[in-house]
């Protein structure tokens, strides 16, 4: 099975990444294969919501805080202070809570699941649950991958909410806005695929979260030292991939579906 | 009766660093094999290899004719399922009870009630002495108990192959010797093929049919217990022996230089016995089946008695009893046998199968008269109950 291994230089980071697809793919095979871990499934949900809830909440606040005093600030310059509302809106939904949801389900949930099978796996309980028949991605990986796409589905809705709120209070009684304007000016500029893009990129965020973090808990170097690498190499990696997907998905939307005000 | 296992011209490294290179051997079935060798030669890796779990780069592993070294995963977790495995560290799963770490098998592979699951558990935990710890997590728990916990699961689906790393370490004397039994025991009864790798001597004179030895890279030794047990070679005589001096160093490969020097000169240390030589193995509990094994493997021994060394044959020849003399056809005291068991083993056998067949008497009722009755008790704790005995139907479900 192992050949010859060719070494050219990027060798490696091929070889790796060839690997993580092929998590991928096993993972949406494994998805399908009965029977499916209910309570794994479960405890995991409830442990990556545990651990993610409070962060983004207190995140997504000044976030959307943030968005609404910039663009207000901005929109009184041009004199279009009626799309303040709106344009804070498509900012906080279609970009910065996938984004916040991203950071902390890699952040907190990945590296919660990536530490968790990379001790598994140097304690040699993964190899045991392999001997004793039972596929490792069936049973622990499947399960928490899901928990990480549901998890961030949810979270990126919270963030939504709690981000569009943020930006209403800083809006209306920071920057003495007009409440009707604003929430006006919601269906003036926003529509419905903004929602869905927001949720769909949630989806594939906690995909590769939990993807990149399982993948390198099921390999790490050997030795305690080589998983507190492979967590610190999982968030690393999820952050760069999740910004490069984020990158190409909007480029996407934004040519695909027209903007509503042209 | 066990399966063969089959290694042919096997290698493995792990990038530049080989780690044992062409060795081929057979584990036959149903017998008991031990393998020993310096820590660090790869005994372990060896034992992940057989159950498909590293891959060495050239050779053969065949078990029922799939090679495991070029199946597919899904054919591979098949064959799995007739392992049973003990790591070197216990493996248990850290977030389960010893109880659920035990049933775990159960509950993946069979559609048990939860009541037949308990009593099959608790079976098990009293055979490896650990009732009461039930409800503790592996954490909590001292490594033997970890140990003996990892057996119980190794066993709990009665496994036709069972490897074992280490067994003995961690485990007090008394234990020890408990465990021998019990895998002898073990394997009267399900006629398992088992292979353990083992620092203790004990172990290895004692309990094995088979003994080999891994040492700089290669398979130096593989056959009958006879021939390592009467080896001349210096690795073996200084590794049975436990000396110091010899071809083993603490850096695995000692340069001649200091070979020489040792040879030489200081001879430090307690003074140093020979225990080499073949001791009686260890034999079932009374009450328990014959061990097909063990018949099978005099057979085999017997029809290539003249491939082995001058002193292994002789052991062999002294270690038969009338019995076996007068059914090799031999005159008692004479050395080589007059007509060898040339005839298929399979025409053969049957004249050695015990009487009462091939059940195991249940725990207990077999019982010896009551003067002997401690000591059987206590072996009776490790007997192995067939309590569960059709897993196997239920596993496929
Ligand atoms: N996953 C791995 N990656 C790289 N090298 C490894 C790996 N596993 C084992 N080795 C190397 O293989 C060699 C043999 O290791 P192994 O654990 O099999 O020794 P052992 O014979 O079981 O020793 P002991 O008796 O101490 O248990 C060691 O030199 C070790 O460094
Ligand atoms: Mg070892």
């Amino acid at each position: 099975m192992s050949s010859p291994t060719p070494s050219f230089p990027g060798a490696a980071a091929l070889r790796e990444t060839g690997r993580l697809f092929a998590l991928g793919i096993d993972v949406g095979r494994a998805t399908f294969k009965r029977p499916f871990q209910v309570r794994e499934f479960i405890q995991q949900c409830w442990f990556i919501a545990s651990v993610t809830i409070l962060p983004t909440a207190l995140v997504s606040i000044p976030f959307g805080a943030v968005i609404a005093l910039q663009l207000g600030s901005l929109t009184k310059q041009i004199g279009a202070q009626s799309f303040t509302g709106a344009a804070s809106v498509l900012a906080i939904i279609q970009q910065a809570s996938p984004i916040v949801t991203a950071l902390l389900i890699a952040g907190a949930g990945g590296s919660a699941i990536c530490a968790d099978l990379g001790s598994r796996t140097i304690r040699e309980e993964i190899d045991a649950m392999r001997v004793l028949g039972v596929s490792p991605v069936q049973r622990l990986v499947v399960p928490r991958v899901l928990a990480a796409m549901l998890v961030g589905l949810l979270l990126n809705g919270m963030v939504s909410v709690v981000g569009v709120l943020g930006g209403y209070f800083f809006n209306v009684v920071m920057q003495g806005g007009t409440p009707g304007a604003y929430l006006a000016s919601f269906s003036a500029l926003a529509q419905l695929p903004d929602l869905w893009i927001s949720e769909i990129k949630a989806l594939l965020f906690g995909f590769i979260a939990g993807i990149v973090a399982a993948y390198r808990g099921l390999n790490p170097a050997p030795g305690p030292k080589g998983v507190g690498d492979a967590v610190n190499q999982s968030v690393v990696i999820t952050f760069l991939l999740l910004f490069l997907v984020n990158f190409v998905l909007t480029a996407i939307y934004l040519q695909v579906v027209p903007p509503k005000v042209s | 009766m066990g399966v063969e296992v089959v290694v042919e011209g096997l290698s493995k490294s792990f990038g530049s660093q080989a780690i044992w290179r062409d060795v081929s051997l057979t584990l036959p079935a149903g017998e008991i094999s031990v393998l020993l060798g310096p820590s660090g030669t790869g005994k372990s890796v060896f034992l992940k290899s057989l159950v498909g779990l590293l891959t060495p780069e050239r050779g053969k592993i065949l078990i029922n004719g799939v090679d495991l070294c070029r199946c597919s995963e899904s054919k591979l977790y098949e064959i799995r399922k007739l392992f049973g495995v003990l790591f070197q560290d216990g493996a248990l799963f850290g977030s389960m009870n010893l109880f659920d770490n035990v049933a775990f098998p159960l509950r993946e592979h069979t559609r048990k009630t939860e009541a037949e699951i308990r009593r099959i558990v608790l079976e098990k935990m009293e055979m490896v002495e650990l009732v009461g710890a039930e409800r503790k997590l592996p954490g909590e728990i001292s490594g033997g108990m970890r140990k003996r916990a990892g057996l119980a699961r190794a066993l709990v689906l009665d496994p036709e192959i069972i490897l074992c790393d280490e067994p003995d370490s961690g485990l007090d004397p008394v234990r020890t010797a408990n465990l021998s039994q019990l895998l002898i025991d073990l394997n009267a009864q399900i006629d398992a093929t088992i292979l353990i790798v083992t620092h203790n001597i004990t172990v290895a004179r004692t309990v094995p049919d088979n003994l080999g030895m891994l040492f700089r890279r290669e398979l130096v030794m593989f056959g009958p217990r006879e021939m390592l047990l009467t080896s001349d070679n210096p690795v073996v005589v200084q590794f049975i022996n436990g000396r110091r001096v010899g071809p083993i160093g603490m850096s695995e490969e000692k340069d001649q230089a200091a070979v020489a020097a040792e040879l030489a000169g200081h001879q430090s240390g307690p003074p140093d016995e020979d225990v080499r030589g073949i001791v009686p193995q260890l034999e079932p509990t009374p009450g328990l089946p014959r061990r097909q094994g063990a018949l099978r493997r005099k057979d085999r021994v017997m029809r290539d008695l003249h491939a082995l060394p001058a002193a292994a044959r002789q052991g062999v020849l002294d270690s038969l009893t009338d019995e076996d003399r007068a059914r090799y056809g031999m005159l008692a005291g004479v050395g080589a046998p007059v007509a060898p068991a040339a005839q298929p083993v399979s025409a053969v056998v049957p004249e050695w199968q015990p009487r009462h067949g091939h059940l195991p008497a249940p725990p207990g009722a077999a019982g010896p008269d009551p003067s002997d009755q401690r000591p059987v008790r206590r072996r009776g704790r490790w007997r192995f109950g067939r309590g569960g005995g059709n897993q196997r139907g239920g596993r496929s479900a």
